[in-house]
Parts: C-alpha cells; structure tokens; sequence
C-alpha cells in the first residue's frame, strides 16, 4: 500500500494504520530527537510528542510535501522548543548546585579526540547543530532538512558549511591526531 | 576543508550522542493512552460546552420574563421585594457558575493556542473553537448585569481576541503575529487565570 492511500486510513481514525505509519517513521524521528538531546527519556518524550501532534493534525497534512518531510517539521518544532524548555530547567539546577558545591577543579587530564568533538558538538549554535547532526551523521538530504527546518535549501547549505568550519576550528588542538 | 578531513569529522560524529535501541512499544503504548485520554477530555469538554450554553440561554430567557413581569407590577407591591431578592441571588449565581465555566475554557484554549503559536503550529480546528467560545463570550456581554467594569473589560478583549483566531486562515498566516500581539497586549491569559484563582472570582461576579 502506498503512503498517501495509508495516510488517507490514518485520517478516517483507522488505527491500524496509525500503527503502520508510526513503525514506518518512528526510527528516524527517535534517532534525530536523541541525537540533539542525547538523553532517552526525553528523546521518547519528544518522538511521543511528535506523533501526538502529528496524528492529532493529521487532517492538516494535504499532501503537497512528503509525509516524511511535514512530519520532521513537526519533531524538529517540538524537539527544539523543548530543548529551550529543559535548558532554562536544567540552568536553574546548575545554579542551585553551583550555590551549594564548591566548584571542581577541571579534570587534569586533556579530553580526547572524541570528547573535543562531543564539546564542539554541543557548543555549535542549536540551528547549525541541527543541521550538522541531520545532514553529516543521521545522512539526511538538504531539501530534507531545508523542509523539516521551514528554511531553504541555500541556508542549509551555509549553516552546515559554518558548522564544520567551527569544528574544525575546535579540532585544531588535535591537529596531529584528525590530520592522521 | 578537504573531502578527507569532512569524512574524518563525519566518521567522528557518530559517536555524538549515539542512540540506543529505538523503545518503538513503551513509545506506542505511551502515544496511545495519552491520545485516549486527550479524546476524552475533549468529549467532556464538548458536553461542558453544551451545558455552559444552555445555562447561559436560561438565564436570558429568566432575565427576559422576569423583566416582563416586573414591569406590570407597582413599585411598592410588598410580596415583590424578598421574592425579587431570591430570584436575584438565584439568578446570579447560575450567571457566576456559567461564567466560571466559559472562562476557565477560554482560558485553556488561549493557553494552547499560545504554545501552538510558539511552535508554529496552528491546529485546523483553532479557528471553529474560537467561534463558538465567541458567541458564547458575546451571550455574556449582552447580558445587561454584567456591572462590574473589569469583568466586561475582560470579555470586551476576549471578544476581540477570539474573533481575530476565528477569522484566522491558512491564507492570512502574517495575521498570526498581530493575534500573538493581541494576546500580549491585552494581557488576557493573565488576566483570565487570576480570575480563576480560587475565592476572587466568587466576589467579583
């Protein structure tokens, strides 16, 4: 069965296929949600989030992108205004903590390769790491991206420009060991 | 940056953040039972909705035949007074119960609307809900007892808040910031929840 007759289903409230859309996108929804989160429970948070929404508005959905790219739009709003959300929480508790603990010295020992690339990761601005995560890791195409990100293909282009520049700029301290 | 050096970063970059096994079953059951029970919610809602009007067109109703009566009677008739003061009380709280109701609704349909608006997903069915949460606002202000200045103040903006949503289309989407700045600008999501806050409403309708 093709997706449009399975989306057509879906909007008469027929949950088998509910279940059968879901199967068919829930692994790249998951992967991206906690691929920007790197945390599980709020990478389901978000991906149940996502098809809640989505199912709920499915009737919105008329077909003149693919249900893929409609549907990351609506994970890519989701996870990006609850990673907002859970920052300012986890600031909060940062700033408990930081009243109640006397600061640790840093670690004496030099991160690896692998670490400086995790912090580089982290540090990117949330749209070029977005972008970078989507394009370079989880292997989405650009129009994927510009259409789940509501932008164009052009400024997606840049952004994962801008973002490898800036890890490389971050990797430099390891230049031996990322040039060999 | 060479192709060499982009596919060493990429090669690098799996290990960000590197997912685990996707939990597709707890994820479903847990998608399932949180749209059953938003369906629910939503049918009770419908219902509330029902009797929230219904009650609202009996009070017209009564403040129409009671107006009726009133005006074949003299002023000074000595049964009137604690007759009319019963039906008055009467009369009020069914109006404060209504009103509670209406606002406490209108107040979680803005709510939500705001959060959709920041994620910029505006549901289709935004606009019909603002329409009927419109009549039932504009039942309110034509009921002529609606004495107290803050409280028809309040239903004067959510009139004009809820007809802006509900005139809202696919079509005019720029007119989603001017709604955005509608709701901030007359503060009525504020002002909507301290009238909700337990004891205050009971003394101000």
């Amino acid at each position: 069965m093709d997706e449009s007759q399975l989306i057509a289903r879906v909007k008469t409230g027929d949950t088998a296929a509910e279940r059968e859309l879901y199967d068919a996108h829930v692994d790249r929804v998951y992967r991206l949600a906690f691929r920007m989160t790197g945390r599980s429970e709020l990478a389901q948070d978000f991906t149940q989030d996502t098809f809640i929404r989505a199912f709920g508005r499915i009737d919105d959905f008329r077909g003149n992108s693919a249900f893929s790219t409609w549907l990351h739009r609506v994970a890519t709003n989701v996870i990006l205004n609850g990673l907002r959300k859970v920052r300012r929480f986890d600031a909060r508790e940062t700033q408990l903590e930081e009243a109640s603990h006397v600061a640790l010295p840093v670690s004496a020992v030099e991160p690896d390769l692998k670490d400086r690339m995790r912090q580089a990761i982290d540090a990117l601005p949330k749209m070029y790491r977005i972008v970078f995560l989507m394009h370079d890791v989880e292997g989405y195409k650009h129009e994927e991206i510009a259409g789940a990100l509501g932008s164009k293909v052009g400024t997606t282009k840049a952004q994962l420009s801008r973002a490898r520049a800036r890890l490389r700029n971050a990797l430099e301290a390891f230049a031996g060991e990322y040039a060999s | 940056m060479t192709d060499k050096e982009t596919d060493q970063m990429k090669v690098l970059a799996q290990d960000y953040n590197s997912p685990d096994d996707v939990p597709r079953e707890t994820m479903w059951v847990a998608i399932t039972a949180e749209r059953a029970k938003r369906k629910e919610h939503s049918t009770r809602r419908i219902e509330w909705k029902r009797q929230t009007m219904a009650i609202a067109a009996l009070l017209l109703l009564g403040i129409a035949i009671g107006r009726f009566a009133l005006a074949g009677r003299s002023v000074s008739d000595p049964g009137t007074n604690s007759e009319a003061a019963f039906d008055e009380g009467f009369r009020r709280g069914l109006y404060a119960s209504a009103a509670i109701d209406h606002i406490r609704e209108t107040e979680e349909f803005l709510m939500l609307f705001r959060s959709d608006l920041a994620a910029g997903i505006i549901p289709a069915t935004a606009s019909g809900n603002a329409q009927d949460l419109l009549s039932t606002t504009r039942l309110f202000l034509d009921m002529t007892d609606l004495d107290d200045l803050e409280i028809s103040d309040l239903f004067e903006d959510l009139e004009l808040v809820l007809s802006q949503i509900a005139q809202y289309s696919e079509t005019r989407i720029r007119e989603l910031q001017y709604i955005a700045d509608g709701l901030d600008q007359t503060d009525v999501l504020h002002r909507l929840r301290s009238l909700i806050r337990p004891g205050e409403i009971a003394t101000q309708l």
